[in-house]
């Protein structure tokens, strides 16, 4: 069984890109959401989204697989959102133990709970920032991370453990408890 | 609360507005249409300033073959004329011949 599964998921991997409009329909969310996680500017992403499209357009006859293009829209996605966090200069003078505390209290821990962390994630600098986003929005591990940005895996866990602790800190100030 | 799990939760994919995918698609069918104009103007130019060579080099030639044919005029009226004046030169000397005699 294990062995099939793994066959379908290899023969997933090598599936042909497809049409250009099936990628858009398909990745759409995956860019957007991407460079929404890194910018909290829901139009900014999707300008960003659509670039990282047209750009797709232009190279899709050099990628020869979805792996291939999945992996390709992440790069140039994250890249892109983290050049457009650096021009805004509104988050890179910020390091990591000042950045900001949301304004708005939480009446109810859930709700409210997911926008803070949104909330201080998007106050981190540029880099940590991206990493963050892509653990807990793509699933990846730190290699794959320190692939798609282009990073040492260590300074990857480094980004990844000095914003966690963070977060912890804020959080716990705000709910009034330690998360785990 | 577990933090990587909220983490998970709070950065679940969202989806862009409705109206993303026909907007990505009308401006690659844009920027299409633009590449072509771009290559029909530019094909064009090619092709005009191709014409106007074969028209420069089409003049230099037929200026060549009109100055050939002036030539050619030039001579045969300086023949004609070197003949006009043979002749005359031998009714001179026949008529001198026949004074003497």
């Amino acid at each position: 069984m294990r062995g099939g599964n793994a066959r379908v998921i290899e023969e997933r991997l090598r599936e042909e890109p497809g049409s250009f409009e099936e990628l858009v329909r398909e990745f759409q969310s995956m860019v957007f959401s991407l460079a929404y996680g890194c910018l909290h500017d829901r139009t900014l992403a999707e300008e960003i989204a659509q670039d990282v499209f047209l750009q797709l357009d232009r190279n899709l006859a050099e990628l020869d697989s979805k792996a291939h293009v999945r992996h390709w829209l992440r790069k140039v996605a994250t890249h892109r959102a983290i050049d457009h966090a650096r021009r805004r200069k509104a988050w890179t003078s910020v390091p990591l133990s000042r950045a900001p505390e949301p304004a708005s209290p939480e009446e109810s821990r859930d709700p409210l709970l997911g926008s803070l962390l949104r909330q201080l994630v998007a106050s981190l600098p540029p880099k940590p920032r991206a990493v963050m986003v892509l653990r807990y929005q793509e699933d990846l591990e730190p290699a794959e991370i320190a692939e798609v940005l282009n990073m040492p895996v260590s300074t990857v866990r480094s980004h990844l453990q000095r914003s966690l602790t963070l977060l912890r800190e804020k959080v716990a100030r705000r709910c009034g408890e330690v998360p785990l | 609360m577990n933090l990587d799990d909220e983490l998970k939760l709070a950065f679940r994919r969202e989806e862009p507005s409705a109206e993303f995918a026909e907007r990505v698609l009308a401006e690659r069918r844009r920027g299409r249409r633009n590449v072509m104009m771009r290559r029909v103007i530019g094909w064009s130019m090619a092709a005009a300033m191709l014409a106007a060579g074969f028209g420069v080099e089409y003049r230099h030639q037929a200026q060549g073959e009109a100055a050939k044919e002036k030539s050619v005029l030039a001579l045969e009226i300086a023949g004609r004329q070197l003949n006009r004046v043979r002749a005359k030169l031998v009714r001179v000397q026949a008529r001198n011949g026949a004074e003497s005699e």
